[in-house]
């Protein structure tokens, strides 16, 4: 489906098992929008996308509450995000106020509209997409809604072999309408619940927490929220790989993609990226 | 921050208190040579033991600090700039009191602990000249950690020109923004732009700012009482801020600190701002690049002034040093260190220097407020003064001593700074010394060394900083623990016997107890009043003596006053005792009394020659070459046998001397008991013990005062006395009626220790008794006391007072008072081996313990080697110690690092941030023999460390060992 490119699916993977929201940061046309959709398509779960323009408003996104004549009252029609994933293609094309709608939705699983407070599906996931911040006409996330995604991935152009293999294959679109769901969402949230037994150890608590002081000796460093969503990352990466422990190699295994947004402007000169590959490194590890 | 990283060594370098130490212990030494004082040496050797190894740590503690000097920040106002940094400490330790300072800074500053991994980011501030800021050329890390007497240093060399950044100030406004042409502006890439103009959104508000356009004042906010805001939309962003260096007419430094603030506002804010310098266009942008390369830019406008190399040379001062501290902890601790040096002193040396001490440290407390120079002065001469009118005689040590203490206590006053209290903690070393050097039983010698720990934990923490106290305790009590060694081979192999070098220190003589050379009635009673240890006795081959024999001979008298009895003249030597006489050796250890006999076994017949001064005296003595003020100890053979001969003219003469005021009634009494011109001396003799037993006499402690006509009193009518009574009339009586007479003083009894096999005779012991000349048997002895009172010879002075049913003998029968009798002897044997092997150990125990090690025969210089070659491997000992990395808690990453130590022995290296199995992939490639050992060791490692159990540990070290053999057949590196 997507060639050349195993990592960051088994991340992709491993940050919605994490139950983390997901971002991917590349320049267009390398694939970002169809590893979405194939990662819902194979999760078996409901799939909604919402295309980010500037004049997109929260409503757009949450619902609104519309008069029916028949009822004589309001009634809240929902909106997109009333999905088990919703893709948000090309987020940082919507202004601030748009994207600042996502959070609750993010962070509690809900929606508050007019003062009442819906639900959201259960497994409920966001899968972002954006192009960088050197682009023309694009609004840079805000700091608290960059946390709040558990991973930011870089896709990349694919190598030469994979690329070859692309141009030879057929339709991706039809592809992806023939490929078929490997689980669903009931089984999805039996994993989710699993990666969160996963035992991590005094030891490895030691490590992570080594990571977030090494961090903080940066201008800005990582939140205890950071804190939070490396180790669960963590946890999913150790479940893929089918361990009953947590161990510093799923750390480092998660570590830039959960940390490198994070870490954007903490240290002056050089990329959240390689800040976070630097931090990975350079903390001594036992 | 742009780092220049650099490692210099560490030097430690000897500072004022190093010489100031220095002096102290050969003061210490003097003192210890001068009296033969083993306990003093072992304090003098464990300060310099200390000392030395605090060199170690001093160097061990600088050891792995890393510093980070940052780009210098330039006020702008003439207040100075800053050079900020960072220090951090790469081991596994923290670092101790670190003071950092620059060549020419103004300041410097102080950490008290810098733990691992938590770095500590701090300023200097550098003065400003008018050529811009004076950079220094070298930062100083400098510690006096752990006992302030050597100077670690860490020289880190700043010789590269550091970049001056401004610092932002300036009250200006930001210059109103301007539309930017798009044309123009359409290749440089700005944030936020939209692409098409004239479309602007609302994005929100932020804080008026004066200048801002009244237009887009959010109104409907501040018509609901809400603070003044500014609309602000989108398509705004579309102009610039032009930061044009030629718009302003201040002068460089300030234009430059006022464009850094409006750098910063933009930034603040997100308008995008362009900066027009003289020979540089920067094109608008924003972000942190943005903002730091038009700072850098900034900063070549900047003054810029060449380090100067000359002030790295110059000496750097000590401003944490010299500079007040508050710290009441550790001036807490000094003080009560200080006083706890005092109650060994007690007794000995004035009370009202000790009481001035105690004061001045009140004052101190007390903030000090009525220490004004004139005050201090004042306190030092009236207390002076007040010590030296108190003293007698001010050439003995305690005099001096008391002295000390007064000066001591306007130190511990005028004591504000580090360097002062470091003075404060040395002088308290000093008076441990002196308080053992005064007295050095077991029992104040532990004190002592208890109160020197406190100092030099009170000296650590002063080094520490406030807030340590734990630990500071914990450093005195390592260091001591680690100086041990030193002091041990110092105290076995450092040369004694120097008693040609040095003059005996002075002692004051009064106000100790112990017989004096003359005998009153009473006397001897208040002597016996005390339970002090005279002297202890230790019988060479383990011979009993009889009760009768124990009479411990001190002093003669000879000249005869009534019941008084006086030194007086006509002494003599005896003739040596009969060649077939048994002879008893003993080792006498005699406290201190201030006088110049020594007791010996009744009778003394020769004194073995050793360094102890005692000679044989007159009439079977042996006394002292010097007053006897601090304890001795010294061999002398005993003979029970008296000499036999006949008595020289001169002496026979001197014993039968009466005072011409005898009255009529005592003199016919001594007549009476000649019954016949034919009867002996002994008949004589005899008919007067009679006439004691028969006439009611009684033995008492307290038979009141006699006046001046004592002799008839107690003979005739009152009757009750105690021995001095009756030995001083019995003589008296004796040689009334003819018969030469003489009255011997001394100790009678004693206390035998089983466990230590010795003799502890006590002052209660002291005793008075009389020596008649008899033809056939010599100088005999006629205990009068003895004859009357013959339980006093088998029981102490108490019991046989009392008789031997009252309650006082039944208590002593009782297993408290066994229990209580049999510690207190448990003590005192521990208390006399103390005194043995350390506080008497002079040059012959020295040469004994030698010959046992078998280098009886070595010479000086050769013990000499030994010792510096002991020394170098404790320190070598106590170097690895410091050296050490700490140990990690967990027993399976033990394992893991020992792998990791073998690999990187062998040339594989772990990288820090490099898990078990990347490391064990990596290294497998490099001995492909051991891959499979490797992978199992990670994988176990993992196991053992992060699983849920740890049963794993057995399989991990099974492993381990099992690799060892494996990574020999590295294949060699294609």
């Amino acid at each position: 489906m997507i060639l050349g490119k195993p990592d960051a699916i088994r991340l992709a993977v491993a940050c919605l098992l994490a139950r983390g929201h997901l971002l991917f940061e590349d320049i267009p046309g390398v694939g970002k929008t169809m590893l979405s959709q194939a990662l819902a398509q194979a999760l078996g779960l409901q799939f909604r996308r919402v295309q980010f323009t500037s004049d997109l408003l929260p409503a757009d996104i949450l619902g609104a509450s519309i008069f029916d004549r028949g009822k004589a009252a309001f009634v809240f029609h929902p909106g997109p995000v009333f999905a088990q994933v919703l893709l948000a293609d090309e987020i940082n094309r919507g202004t601030p106020k748009t994207q600042s709608a996502l959070l609750e939705a993010m962070e509690e699983g809900r929606v508050t509209a007019d003062g009442t407070t819906y639900p959201l599906p259960a497994p409920f996931f966001v899968i972002a997409t954006q192009n960088p911040l050197t682009q023309i006409g694009t609004f840079p996330l805000p700091e608290s809604q960059l946390d709040r995604f558990l991973m930011r991935l870089e896709l990349g152009i694919p190598d030469r072999a994979a690329e070859r293999a692309m141009l030879e294959g057929g339709d991706r679109r039809e592809v992806l309408l023939a490929m078929s769901a490997a689980m669903d969402g009931e089984q999805l949230v039996s994993m989710q619940r699993l990666a969160r037994c996963i035992h991590a150890s005094p030891a490895l608590l030691d490590y992570v927490q080594d990571l977030l002081a090494a961090s903080r000796q940066l201008t800005r460093g990582l939140s205890p929220r950071a804190g939070l969503a490396l180790l669960s990352a963590a946890r999913a990466w150790a479940l893929m790989q089918g361990r009953p422990m947590v161990i510093p190699e799923d750390v480092q295994a998660v570590g830039v993609a959960v940390m490198g947004h994070r870490l954007e402007h903490a240290e002056q000169g050089a990329s959240g990226v390689e800040a976070a590959a630097h931090l990975l490194q350079s903390t001594p590890v036992v | 921050m742009s780092a220049a990283r650099q490692q210099p060594r560490v030097t430690v370098r000897p500072n004022r208190h190093t010489f100031a130490l220095g002096a102290a212990l050969v003061a210490m030494w003097y003192a210890a040579a001068a009296q033969a004082n083993g306990a003093v040496y072992l304090l003098a050797f464990a300060c310099a033991g200390m000392a030395m190894l605090s060199w170690l740590h001093a160097r061990a503690n600088l050891r792995d600090i890393e510093v980070q000097a940052g780009d210098l920040i330039a006020e702008t106002r003439g207040k100075g700039c800053r050079l900020p940094f960072r220090l951090n400490s790469k081991g596994t330790r923290a670092a101790s009191g670190i003071e950092i300072a620059a060549a020419n800074a103004r300041s410097s500053v102080f950490v008290a602990q810098l733990e691992p991994g938590a770095p500590f980011r701090a300023e200097l501030i550098l003065p400003t000249t008018p050529s811009g800021p004076a950079q220094p050329s070298l930062l100083l890390i400098r510690s006096l950690y752990p006992l302030g007497f050597f100077t670690a240093e860490l020289r880190l060399p700043l010789s590269r020109t550091r970049k001056t950044m401004p610092l932002p100030e300036g009250d200006l406004p930001l210059p109103s923004p301007v539309k930017t042409d798009a044309s123009k502006s359409a290749g440089t890439v700005s944030f936020g732009r939209r692409g098409v103009a004239g479309n602007d959104d609302f994005a929100g508000l932020r804080p008026w700012q004066p200048g801002d356009s009244p237009r887009h004042i959010d109104w409907k906010a501040v018509a609901r009482d809400r603070p003044m805001m500014t609309k602000q939309w989108s398509g705004s962003q579309d102009t610039e801020v032009i930061l044009d260096w030629n718009s302003l007419t201040l002068d460089d430094a300030e234009k430059a600190g006022q464009f850094a603030k409006w750098i910063q506002d933009c930034e603040a804010n997100a308008i995008p701002f362009s900066l027009v310098l003289p020979a540089l266009k920067i094109p608008a942008g924003l972000g942190p690049a943005h903002a730091r390369r038009c700072l850098e830019a900034l900063g070549t406008l900047m003054p810029h002034r060449l380090p100067d190399e000359r002030a790295s040379r110059q000496r750097i001062p000590f401003v944490h040093e010299t500079s007040a501290l508050s710290s009441k902890g550790t001036l807490a601790g000094l003080c009560a260190g200080l006083a706890l040096t005092l109650p060994p002193m007690f007794g000995e040396v004035s009370v009202i220097a000790m009481i001035l001490l105690i004061v001045a440290m009140g004052v101190r407390f007390h903030g000090g407020r009525w220490c004004a120079p004139l005050a201090r002065l004042a306190y030092v001469l009236l207390g002076g003064g007040l010590v030296f009118a108190m003293e007698n005689d001010h050439r003995t040590m305690e005099a001096a001593t008391a002295l000390l203490l007064v000066f001591i206590g306007a130190k511990v006053i005028e004591s504000r700074t580090p360097r002062d209290f470091q003075v404060v903690g040395l002088l308290g070393w000093f008076l441990c010394m002196c308080g053992l050097s005064l007295e050095q039983s077991l029992v104040w010698s532990l004190h002592t060394a208890g109160v020197f720990l406190l100092i030099t934990a009170a000296l650590a923490r002063l080094r520490r900083g406030p807030g340590q106290t734990k630990k500071s305790v914990r450093a005195a009590f390592s260091l001591m623990a680690q100086a041990l060694p030193v002091m041990v081979m110092l105290f076995l192999f450092f040369p004694r016997g120097n008693e040609d070098l040095v003059a005996r220190l002075a002692r004051r003589n009064s106000g100790r107890s112990g017989l004096t050379t003359n005998l009153d009635p009473g006397s001897i009673a208040t002597v016996a009043l005390s339970d002090k240890i005279a002297f202890r006795a230790q019988i060479s081959g383990d011979q009993r003596i009889a009760p009768r024999d124990r009479y411990w001979r001190c002093l003669v008298l000879w000249n005869c006053n009534g019941l008084s009895w006086r030194r007086g003249a006509g002494g003599g030597r005896s003739k040596p005792p009969p060649p077939d006489s048994k002879i008893v050796r003993q080792t006498i250890a005699v406290e201190p009394h201030g006088s110049y006999w020594l007791p010996s076994l009744d009778r003394a017949v020769a004194v073995e020659p050793n360094g102890s001064g005692a000679f044989m005296g007159d009439d079977d003595t042996v006394v002292c070459n010097d007053s006897v003020d601090n304890a001795r100890r010294f061999v002398v053979a005993s003979s029970p046998v008296p000499a036999r001969g006949s008595l020289p003219g001169t002496q026979r003469s001197a014993a039968l001397r009466v005072p011409a005021d005898v009255s009529e009634r005592v003199a016919s009494l001594a007549r009476s008991f000649r019954k016949s011109p034919a009867s002996t001396d002994q008949d004589v003799m005899t008919a007067a013990l009679d006439y004691l037993r028969e006439q009611g006499f009684k033995y008492t402690l307290e038979p009141g005062s006699y006046e001046a006509n004592g002799l008839d009193e107690f003979l005739l009518s009152r009757r009750l006395g105690f021995c001095e009574h009756f030995s001083a009339s019995f003589a008296t009586l004796m040689r009334l009626a003819g018969v030469p007479s003489r009255v011997v003083v001394g100790y009678l009894g004693g206390e035998y220790s089983e466990r230590g096999g010795y003799w502890i005779v006590r002052q209660y012991d002291a005793h008075a008794w009389t020596e008649v000349w008899l033809e056939e048997t010599g100088w005999t002895r006629v205990d009068p006391t003895a004859e009357l009172n013959p339980d006093r010879l088998t029981s102490d002075l108490e019991t046989s007072l009392a008789g031997a049913d009252s309650a006082q003998a039944l208590s002593r029968r009782t297993w408290w008072w066994r229990a209580w009798s049999e510690s207190r002897l448990l003590w005192d044997k521990l208390d006399y081996e103390w005194y043995n092997r350390v506080v008497s150990a002079d040059e012959q125990a020295q040469m004994d313990t030698l010959s046992s090690l078998g280098l009886g025969r070595t010479k000086w210089a050769a013990l000499l080697v030994i010792l510096g070659a002991g020394v170098v491997i404790t320190a070598l000992g106590v170097f690895l110690w410091l050296k050490r990395t700490a140990r990690h808690p967990d027993p399976a990453a033990r394992l893991w690092l020992s792998v990791c130590r073998r690999l990187a022995k062998a040339g594989v290296p772990r990288q820090p941030g490099e898990t078990a199995t990347a490391f064990a992939t990596r290294a497998a490639k490099e001995f492909p023999s051991a891959a499979v050992g490797l992978m199992r060791i990670s994988e176990r490692y993992n196991e053992a460390r992060y699983g849920a159990t740890h049963q794993n540990i057995n399989e991990l070290r099974l492993a381990v060992e099992d690799l060892g053999s494996r990574l020999k057949a590295r294949l060699p590196l294609a």
